[in-house]
């Protein structure tokens, strides 16, 4: 310091002696008491906070008005709604059809574009070559599923009652 | 019938509206349109094209677009519509939308709202990213090029608002963006930290560092993680739409309201009395965001104000009490300690009566807690021997000001500052110490032909942009200012009604002035002739005028004659009591006003009442059933040599660095060691308690409720944002435990209910109350029963009993000046980046960073004679003290006159060589009359203290606003307006 040497100042601090029950007192109570199972709840505990669980959640419950709010409003969008539909129907699709016959038709479908990529890459197909493939059972089998599908995306919700029939 | 009032037809419906423009229109009456690079303390840009209407059948920006009335406004038809998304389209193509993990998602986004609004399911111009870096150099916050929009609000904030004039877009670019001065890393420009552009920015492209990873739930997560979950759904984007993304978001953005707290609090450091939002996390403080509605500042803010809270959090504050034992300090319980200050002080009452304590409250408390340590002082103890801070620093100001026109405050208010036709600014480094005010100077003078007369002795930011720089000889303002009104006498520019018909004494005050000719002021001052005419003729030429001041005219022994001299060529010119005009000495502590304001005065009661006032006494000690003695006590600096002579034995010192911010620091250190005992109550173990028996810690103001009164008398309240830190209490909880130890029964349960008693016994507050000071609302005392105030003083009267303004004939005694031994002045003050000896701002690492030291600035030519380099190593003496610093050359300060900053984070504060010199009518030191020499120290190695970081290095490129016209020249811009780009 300059100037003249001066100063009684004092900067040491002494903490003094804890006479109360400290809060690692309490925990050392609990632990005694259950054992393994508080520490363990704790890590838990410690780890959904470090994650951010802990607060994601604690805010979803603080501000379920708000973030329900938000949810409905977002919900009930007109795009956001035709979204959810569609969604919907095609799980109503998926779930209708047995998955051996999904998973056998997108093997053939891979197994068919991969051998007509490679057999006839890029070249035009005629109406004689068309002909040919039609007569193929396969082939008639899937246009029997792609045409009741097409139809299916026109026909008027109650008709299908006839197909049941 | 309003003249303003015009009438649209706006979809069919009829609007009346005083507006100028047509968005401002719409936006009053709430009719809800896209804008995104708007923002009303910015005005009109012109840049997004989002707020596009039909005006009369054209398509045209409503946000340029003035009201002329019976226009017809299509704002919702398809065609609009789909103009307001083509333009945000062309926005996002310039921005990388990740509104969940982005800081930004905070429901305030104009970006993320607008295409929500607009209901934009795909990008049309999908995101194309900018080819530069993110630059994180600056320490405070971050530019992400691929976030900036390119709306500019940044760059009008900082050319036209701060007008620190470091931002612009540079549109010659192929990919425009914002650069900083002539396209440097931000911590090589001219940027000062001032956090507009931040506060500003409407997306996530300019950001505080302390928001980055904390404001979101998932905004913490890995970069990597972020990134690919960014491009996973970037990728689902075209199959599913933007829709349920933003869904998603939005339901983030609403949880994040129960984890971020938006807390009302006014700035802690000037006088300005800013006020913002504080966003925290727990005790995490994330950003302060002022806000338009803030009455002093709007969004304007400082370094200190917008980034330097690290304090609060530092792992020095105290939080136990500390009692001294032989060479060291043990913590205590609070009913010790306070035990132990009531022991302490009675003791000393009783063996030599309640006038050997001196009280001192802090100027940076709030007005409760002043208002309690002089009661604690004038009720418990029966002394007057109370004061604040004030003392060392505007109290001259305040005694010019009681001399002539009556109440010690600023005359109007910053609003008016900013309308003068001209401001003069004598002894104030405004830029620096005043960061926003100077902004509404700066903006003025850029913008609205506002002139500037600054006199300085260094040429500091304002003196650059001066239409007229005087450099007065130091100590010699007074001389220049009475010679320029006796000027205006002679040449009959006075104002002659103003004179008769609201003032007194001028015959007397005329006949004074006499000695003030030019010839003596040049002698004198060093200020040449034709300079002084200029500046009566510029005087003369204006319609209104306002003066700010500060320490560099106060803290002189002919601080409260220089500053009564101001006042007087204010009367003489009549430039008082009308919008634009007025006095204004700028206030240094957030709340040294409110101290002074609510009695921690030793010749004035709360309000101002004088001691000496029977009738104002008798209503106190009615109230508190004491007696009061009528004699003025004791004030804060004349205390130290009332310890000399005995009279003092104890002091109770509450926020108060004495030690290192009064005048002669070994004096002081010497002094207090002599007292039989002393208190300091602190947030931190200070210079000044290091000498205390009993330390008793403080909170700080982001801990407690209560209000601080700014520069323009303006109250306003501070809101709790966190609890104290440890075992910390509020001044006004501590000084009520002390006086309840003492068997007085106050039972104060809140703040407002000091605030009660205060405005029940002072007329000037009669109407101050808690209902009325809600929020951002604010009161400017007087403030009359009805709760009616008075941002304009002076109107229709002065406040005197004959209402009429008084002149004050004053003598011209010169200041101590250098010698043949100690032959240079050394000038000291603050800088910007510190407040004071630095306890608070050096906490901030980032400040720390910019200006790690102090120094002392020398002239080039001084440096030459005495054979100095940039760096070098000195020790300056006075008759003082001496100390070691290194030098900084620099053309701020010229010949024989050197500059300190009073910042330092040792042991070798400027104080250390000032004097006990003081001004004989306000006692405030002289800190600025110091002589001093200085002599290189050899062998020691060159280290300049300024890093090349500081922005007092960089080149700032003015320009106004954000030439929005050079975006509309570029060939990938298609008009979408009419007119074309205009």
């Amino acid at each position: 310091m300059g100037g003249t040497e001066m100063s009684e100042s004092i900067s040491r601090v002494i903490e003094e002696e804890k006479s109360t029950v400290t809060s690692s007192d309490a925990m050392e109570f609990m632990s005694g008491k259950y054992g393994r199972s508080m520490i363990e709840l704790m890590q838990v505990v410690k780890a959904l906070s470090d994650s951010g669980i802990l607060s994601i959640a604690s805010s979803l419950l603080e501000n379920y008005q708000d973030a329900l709010s938000t949810i409905t409003e977002e919900l009930s969008d007109g795009r956001m709604e035709n979204f959810i539909r569609n969604v919907s129907a095609v799980y109503t699709l998926l779930s209708r059809l047995p998955p051996e016959m999904v998973s056998s038709f997108m093997e053939n479908a891979a197994d068919e574009m991969t051998k007509g990529n490679r057999e006839h890459p890029g070249k035009p197909m005629g109406l004689l070559s068309l002909n040919s493939l039609i007569k193929d059972p396969d082939v008639s089998s899937g246009m029997r599923i792609l045409i009741g599908t097409m139809k299916g995306f026109t026909r008027k919700t109650g008709d299908h009652k006839h197909d049941q029939d | 019938m309003n003249d303003s009032l015009k009438t649209l037809m706006v979809n069919g419906t009829r609007l009346t509206t005083e507006r100028t423009t047509i968005l401002e229109a719409l936006i009053d009456s709430g009719i809800d349109i896209p804008h995104i690079c708007f923002q009303p303390n910015l005005g009109a840009i012109g840049s997004c094209d989002t707020c596009l209407v039909k005006v009369d059948g054209r398509v045209a920006r409503s946000c340029t677009e003035p009201v002329k009335g019976e226009m017809i406004i299509d704002t919702r038809s398809r065609d609009v519509i789909d103009l307001q998304i083509e333009a945000t389209n062309r926005i996002l193509h310039n921005h990388d939308m990740y509104c969940t993990v982005c800081e930004n998602n905070n429901g305030d986004c104009a970006l993320h709202n607008t295409v929500h609004d607009l209901g934009i399911d795909q990008q049309k111009y999908p995101f194309e990213p900018k080819p530069y870096p993110v630059d994180d150099s600056n320490p405070f916050y971050v530019y992400d090029p691929n976030q900036c929009i390119l709306c500019g609000r940044c760059v009008e904030a900082c050319q036209d608002v701060e007008v620190n004039e470091t931002l612009s877009i540079d549109w010659t670019l192929d990919r425009p963006r914002v650069v900083w001065d002539n396209n440097v890393p931000i911590n090589d420009s001219s940027c000062v930290s001032c956090g507009h552009c931040v506060t500003v920015c409407p997306v996530n492209a300019l950001m505080e560092k302390t928001m980055i990873g904390k404001a979101g739930f998932f905004t913490g997560i890995r970069e990597k993680t972020k990134k690919r979950m960014i491009d996973l759904v970037k990728d689902l984007e075209p199959t599913v739409g933007m829709k349920p993304v933003m869904a998603i978001s939005n339901v983030e953005s609403a949880m994040r309201k129960s984890q971020i707290r938006k807390t009302k609090t006014v700035c802690t450091y000037c006088g300005v009395g800013c006020s913002f939002e504080i966003w925290t996390k727990g005790r995490d403080i994330l950003k302060v965001q002022p806000m338009p509605e803030s009455p002093a500042n709007g969004i304007s803010t400082c370094i200190k104000g917008k980034f330097g809270w690290d304090f609060v959090n530092s792992s020095d504050r105290l939080t136990k009490p500390l009692i001294r034992e032989g060479d060291h300090f043990r913590t205590a319980s609070w009913d010790e300690a306070i035990k132990a200050v009531a022991n302490g002080l009675s003791n000393v009452k009783e063996k030599y009566g309640g006038d050997a304590i001196e009280f001192i409250a802090s100027s940076k408390g709030t007005n409760e807690e002043s208002f309690l340590m002089q009661k604690l002082s004038r009720q418990v103890f029966g002394t007057n021997n109370v004061d604040n801070s004030s003392r060392f620093c505007q109290a001259p100001a305040t005694t010019g000001l009681w001399r002539t026109v009556g109440y010690g405050g600023d005359s109007g208010s910053i609003s008016d500052i900013y309308r003068s036709d001209l401001i003069i600014a004598v002894g104030t480094n405004t830029a620096e110490s005043h960061p926003v005010i100077a902004t509404r100077v700066k903006r003025a003078h850029k913008l609205n032909h506002q002139k500037l007369i600054v006199s300085d002795l260094r040429k500091h930011e304002m003196a650059e942009r001066a239409d007229i720089f005087l450099h007065p000889n130091p100590g010699t303002d007074l001389v220049w200012l009475s010679a320029v009104t006796k000027y205006i006498i002679d040449q009959g520019w006075e104002d002659k009604k103003f004179i008769a018909g609201r003032t007194t004494d001028f015959e007397n005050y005329r006949k004074s002035l006499e000695p003030f000719t030019l010839d003596y002021a040049e002698r004198v001052t060093g200020i040449g002739k034709d300079t002084l005419v200029s500046v009566a003729e510029t005087i003369h030429g204006v319609s209104s005028m306002c003066i700010l001041w500060a320490m560099g005219v106060t803290q002189h022994q002919a601080g409260s004659d220089t500053s009564t001299s101001i006042s007087n060529l204010l009367l003489v010119t009549g430039n008082y009591g009308r919008p634009g005009t007025g006095a204004y000495p700028l206030r240094g502590h957030n709340n040294v006003q409110g101290a002074s304001d609510f009695g921690a005065m030793n010749a004035y009661l709360p309000g101002y009442q004088k001691v000496s006032d029977d009738n104002a006494r008798r209503r106190f000690e009615e109230e508190w059933k004491c007696k009061i003695p009528a004699s003025p006590g004791v004030d804060n600096n004349t205390c130290i040599e009332g310890i000399a002579n005995g009279k003092i034995r104890s002091m109770y010192i509450i926020g108060e660095e004495l030690v290192t911010t009064g005048s002669s620091t070994n004096y002081i250190r010497e002094m207090l060691d002599k007292l039989d005992f002393l208190v300091v109550q602190d947030a931190f173990l200070s210079e000044t308690a290091k000498h205390a028996d009993i330390v008793l810690p403080a909170a700080v103001s982001l801990e407690k409720e209560g209000t601080f009164t700014n520069t323009e008398r303006r109250i306003q309240r501070i809101y709790k944002v966190m609890d104290p830190v440890g075992n910390a209490k509020a001044d006004w909880e501590i000084i009520q435990m002390v006086a309840k130890q003492l068997g007085y029964d106050w039972n104060y349960r809140h703040p407002s209910e000091i605030m009660q008693e205060a405005a029940r016994l002072s007329p000037i507050f009669a109407g101050v109350s808690y209902d009325k000071l809600v929020g951002f609302s604010s009161q400017q005392w007087p403030v009359d029963q009805d709760g009616r105030d008075a941002p304009l003083l002076y109107e229709s009267e002065f406040h005197f009993p004959d209402g009429k303004a008084r002149f004050y004939p004053l003598e011209y005694h010169p200041p101590l000046v250098v010698d043949s031994e100690y032959d240079l002045h050394l000038n000291n003050g603050r800088l910007l980046e510190h407040f004071h000896e630095g306890n608070e701002t050096y906490r901030s690492p980032g400040i720390r960073e910019k200006v790690p030291n102090t120094f002392v600035e020398i002239s080039p030519e001084l440096a030459k004679e005495r054979l100095i380099e940039n760096g070098d190593e000195v020790r300056l003496t006075s008759r003082w003290g001496h100390l070691k610093t290194r030098v900084l050359v620099t053309e701020r300060v010229t010949g024989r006159e050197m500059y300190m900053p009073m910042n330092d984070p040792g042991e070798e504060g400027i104080n250390i060589l000032t004097s006990r010199l003081m001004d004989p009518t306000a006692h405030t030191p002289a800190y600025k009359e110091l002589p001093v020499k200085m002599e290189k120290i050899a062998g020691v190695k060159p280290h300049i203290p300024l890093p090349i970081t500081n922005p007092r290095y960089g080149h700032p490129r003015p320009q106004v606003g954000v030439k929005i016209e050079e975006k509309w020249k570029r060939k990938d811009y298609q008009p979408m307006v009419s007119d074309g780009g205009n």
